[in-house]
C-alpha cells in the first residue's frame, strides 16, 4: 500500500481487427477451386489451388465477394446451386466454413452489404429472383422474386447506406433499384430505368454517391447517383462512351476519383483496361479508353462477375481472365495503376474469373493492463506505468513486435506519438515507462506488428487519474 | 569547508575562555538512530561521532560547539533495489547547564545545528534526483560526566535532534536519537 497507490484502471478496447496487407483471391470457374495471392510480395506469391472437390462436383465458380471484416469469402457455384463460405483469415490456408444449397437458384453475382449483415445474390438464369442471405448465421436464404415485369437479374450491388439495392438486367437493358426491407429478405419497392446498352456489372463509389454500370453491348458505362436510400437518378453525365471494347467489369479507386473498366469482346481479342475520371458525384468522363492490355482474352460477357479489383492503396489492381476458361493464354493480370503496366501473375490458372482483394488481418493484442507503481526514493517519488498485454492467438502470421503509442490522458487522439517498440519474443509482454511525475497520466495504444510489417488496430488503456491532480 | 566550522567556533570562543572557569573538549561516539521508518528501512540506524569543545562559564552554565559525523549508510532503495548511500553531518552549537557533584556532573543543554545531508542512488534512471542540501534545527541533550581523574571525564549522553527536510515534494525526518559515550578533558583556571 505504501508503495502502490492502487490505481484502478480504465480499459477500453477499440476493436481487435485489423489493418491490412493486401491479398488477392481468385475463383477458378471450371476447376471449382480458389487461389489466394500474396500481393505484398514482389512478384506476388500464389497459394493454392484450395478446396478442389469441396466447392461442388459440378457447376461453375463464377464470383467471389469478401466480408467487410476480411474473415470470409463467399463463392457462388452457378450450376451447382450453392453458395459457399470460406474462412480466409489465414490466406495461406483457406478453410470451407459453410455452404448453402439454394435449390434451383443459379447464383451468379454476389454483393455483400458494407455493414456485413447480409448478402444479395443474383440469379444468372431466367428465374427473376434474388437470394438474400443473413451473414450472421449463414444458415439459410430467402428468395425474393422481382416484381418488375419481365425483368431478370445478372448483376447486383448494395449501396454504402446498406439499403439501396441496384440490379442489372442485361437482357431487357434495365437498371432496377429499390430499398431493402427491414427483415433483409427482399426489396420494399422496385423502380427501373432503361439502359442505352446491355448492363452487366455495377460498382458504387466509396462515398456511396456515384453508381457506374458497365454495359457490354453498347460500349458504354452508365452513370447514376444515389440521392437517398433506395433512390437512384441518372448522373449529370448520364453515360461515358468511347471505349475501345465492351465494358465488362468495373471498379472504383479507393479515393473514388477514378474508376477502372475491364473491356473485352466476343472475338478472343486481348482484354483492355480503360479508366474514367470522376469529377463529382454523378459526373464522370473518359480518362483513357485503352491504357493497358491485360493477360486475358475475351469471348463474351461476364454477366455480373467482378473480374476487377483495386488494391486498398489504389496503386494496383488485379483482373480476372476473359470469359473463356479454355484459352490457355489466360492469367490473372497484375496492373500497376501508376504506369498501367500489366503483368501476368504466375501460378494463376487460365480459368480464373472472379477476383477480389482483401486485407490480411493483424489482430491487436488482448487483455491490456496498466499498473501504476510508485518508486519511493524517500526524498521524492518516481511514478511508473507498467503496461502488459497478451498475444492474440488469432494472428496467423507471427507477430514480430508490438508498438506503443502514448498521449496525455485528456489530449486529442491526434497527439498520440510512438514511444516504444517491444520485441514480441520476450517472455513477458510488458512495457515499463519510468520517470513519471505524480500528475503524469497517460493513455496508451498498443498494436501488433506482424512479420510482414503490417500493423493491427490498437487496443487502448488509460491511467485512471486526472491530469494535474494527484491520485 | 564545513568541517572547519567547529574550529572557527572554537577560535571565536577563545576570548571568552580567557575569563572562564574552565575549558573542556572531548570526543563522543555511539549509536545514531533514525526516526523516519523509510529511512530506517533502507539505511538503518548507524553510528556517529561528535568532537566538541565547551567553556564552562559560571555557575554551571556552559556553551560549546562540535561537529557530528560518521552517519554514512549504504542500502538498496526503491522497487528496483538500486544501490544508495545517505550521509548526514552537522555542525552544532549548544548552551547548557551542568551541576557539579563530586566525581559526577550531570548536564543538560539545548543547541542549534546546521545539518548537511546527501543521498546518492546508483542508477541510470533519469528520474533520479540529486539530494544534497542543508537544514538547520534545534536539538536537546542530556548526560552525565564522570571524573575518574581530576581533568579527565567519561561522558554518557542522549541527544535528540528533530530534522525535518523537504528537498523535493516529500518531507522526511532525518532526525533521531544519539546515544553516545566519550572521553573529555577539562582545563580549569
Amino acid at each position: 500500500m505504501k508503495k502502490l497507490f492502487g490505481f484502478l484502471l480504465f480499459i477500453s478496447f477499440l476493436g481487435s481487427l485489423a489493418f491490412a496487407g493486401p491479398w488477392g483471391i481468385v475463383v477458378n470457374v471450371s476447376s471449382r477451386n480458389i487461389q489466394t495471392i500474396d500481393l505484398g510480395q514482389t512478384p506476388p506469391k500464389v497459394y493454392g489451388p484450395f478446396l478442389t472437390g469441396s466447392l461442388g462436383t459440378s457447376g461453375e465458380i463464377l464470383d467471389v465477394a469478401i466480408t467487410p471484416d476480411s474473415n470470409y469469402a463467399l463463392v457462388a457455384n452457378f450450376g451447382g446451386h450453392k453458395v459457399y463460405r470460406i474462412d480466409i483469415s489465414d490466406p495461406t490456408n483457406p478453410i470451407l466454413a459453410g455452404a448453402i444449397d439454394v435449390g434451383s437458384f443459379y447464383p451468379e453475382d454476389i454483393a455483400i452489404s458494407p455493414n456485413g449483415q447480409f448478402a444479395v445474390i443474383s440469379d444468372g438464369s431466367f428465374n427473376r429472383e434474388l437470394a438474400f442471405i443473413n451473414l450472421s448465421s449463414f444458415s439459410n436464404y430467402s428468395l425474393y422474386t422481382m416484381t418488375s415485369s419481365n425483368l431478370y437479374a445478372q448483376a447486383v450491388a448494395i449501396g454504402n447506406d446498406n439499403s439501396t439495392i441496384i440490379i442489372c438486367d442485361y437482357y431487357t437493358k434495365r437498371i432496377v433499384y429499390g430499398r431493402v426491407n427491414a427483415s433483409l429478405t427482399g426489396l420494399v419497392s422496385e423502380s427501373n430505368y432503361p439502359s442505352d446498352g446491355y448492363p452487366i456489372n455495377i460498382t458504387i463509389s466509396p462515398d456511396g454517391a456515384t453508381v457506374l454500370i458497365a454495359n457490354f453491348d453498347g460500349n458504354l458505362v452508365g452513370v447514376y447517383q444515389i440521392t437517398a436510400p433506395g433512390s437512384l437518378v441518372p448522373g449529370s453525365t448520364p453515360k461515358v462512351t468511347g471505349f475501345h471494347d465492351s465494358p465488362q467489369s468495373i471498379a472504383f479507386s479507393p479515393d473514388g476519383k477514378k474508376a477502372y473498366v475491364v473491356c473485352g469482346n466476343y472475338y478472343g481479342n486481348v482484354n483492355t483496361l480503360a479508366w474514367l475520371q470522376v469529377n463529382s458525384p454523378g459526373n464522370v468522363t473518359m480518362g483513357g479508353e485503352r491504357v493497358a492490355n491485360l493477360i486475358s482474352y475475351s469471348y463474351g460477357a461476364y454477366f455480373g462477375i467482378d473480374a476487377l479489383a483495386v488494391a486498398p492503396a489504389g496503386n494496383y489492381a488485379i483482373a480476372g481472365n476473359g470469359s473463356s476458361s479454355s484459352d490457355s493464354r489466360n492469367r490473372v493480370s497484375l496492373i500497376n495503376l501508376s504506369n498501367y503496366q500489366a503483368t501476368a501473375i504466375d501460378g494463376t490458372q487460365s480459368d480464373a474469373k472472379g477476383v477480389a482483394i482483401f486485407n490480411e488481418q493483424v489482430f491487436a493484442p488482448t487483455n491490456p493492463g496498466l499498473e501504476r507503481k510508485t518508486n519511493n526514493y524517500i526524498f521524492y517519488k518516481e511514478y511508473i506505468n507498467i503496461l502488459n498485454w497478451q498475444a492474440n492467438s488469432k494472428n496467423k502470421f507471427p507477430i514480430s513486435k508490438y508498438r506503443i503509442y502514448r498521449k496525455a490522458k485528456d489530449a486529442a487522439d491526434s497527439s498520440y506519438t510512438q514511444v516504444a517498440e517491444v520485441d514480441a519474443s520476450i517472455s513477458i509482454l510488458q512495457y515499463t515507462e519510468r520517470g513519471l511525475k505524480k500528475t503524469d497520466y497517460y493513455t496508451y495504444r498498443i498494436t501488433s506488428i506482424n512479420s510482414r510489417g503490417l500493423e493491427s488496430l490498437p487496443v487502448e488503456i488509460s491511467n485512471t487519474g486526472t491530469m494535474g491532480r494527484a491520485k | 569547508m564545513k568541517k572547519i566550522y567547529p574550529f572557527v567556533i572554537c577560535f571565536l570562543l577563545l576570548p571568552v575562555a580567557v575569563y572562564a572557569i574552565d575549558f573542556s573538549f572531548g570526543f563522543q561516539g555511539g549509536l545514531r538512530t533514525v526516526s523516519d521508518s523509510a529511512i530506517k528501512d533502507v539505511y538503518k540506524n548507524g553510528v556517529c561521532y561528535f568532537p566538541y569543545a565547551a567553556i564552562n562559564l559560571f555557575k554551571g552554565f556552559t556553551i560549546g560547539a562540535g561537529y557530528e559525523f560518521g552517519y554514512s549508510r549504504e542500502g538498496k532503495i526503491g522497487l528496483y533495489e538500486e544501490d544508495t548511500t545517505l550521509k548526514v553531518t552537522g555542525i552544532q552549537a549548544f548552551i547548557g547547564y551542568q551541576y557539579s557533584l563530586p566525581m559526577v556532573t550531570p548536564y543538560v543543554f539545548v543547541g542549534f545545528g546546521s545539518f548537511s545531508y546527501k543521498q546518492t542512488v546508483v542508477s541510470d534512471n533519469p528520474a533520479v534526483q540529486p539530494v544534497d542540501a542543508t537544514q538547520s534545527t534545534f536539538f536537546v541533550a542530556g548526560g552525565v560526566k564522570i571524573y575518574p581523574m581530576k581533568n579527565i571525564y567519561i561522558s554518557a549522553e542522549v541527544k535528540y535532534v528533530p530534522l525535518k527536510v523537504k528537498p523535493y515534494d516529500d518531507e522526511v525526518d532525518l532526525g533521531g536519537l544519539r546515544l553516545m559515550g566519550g572521553l573529555g578533558f577539562t582545563f580549569g583556571y
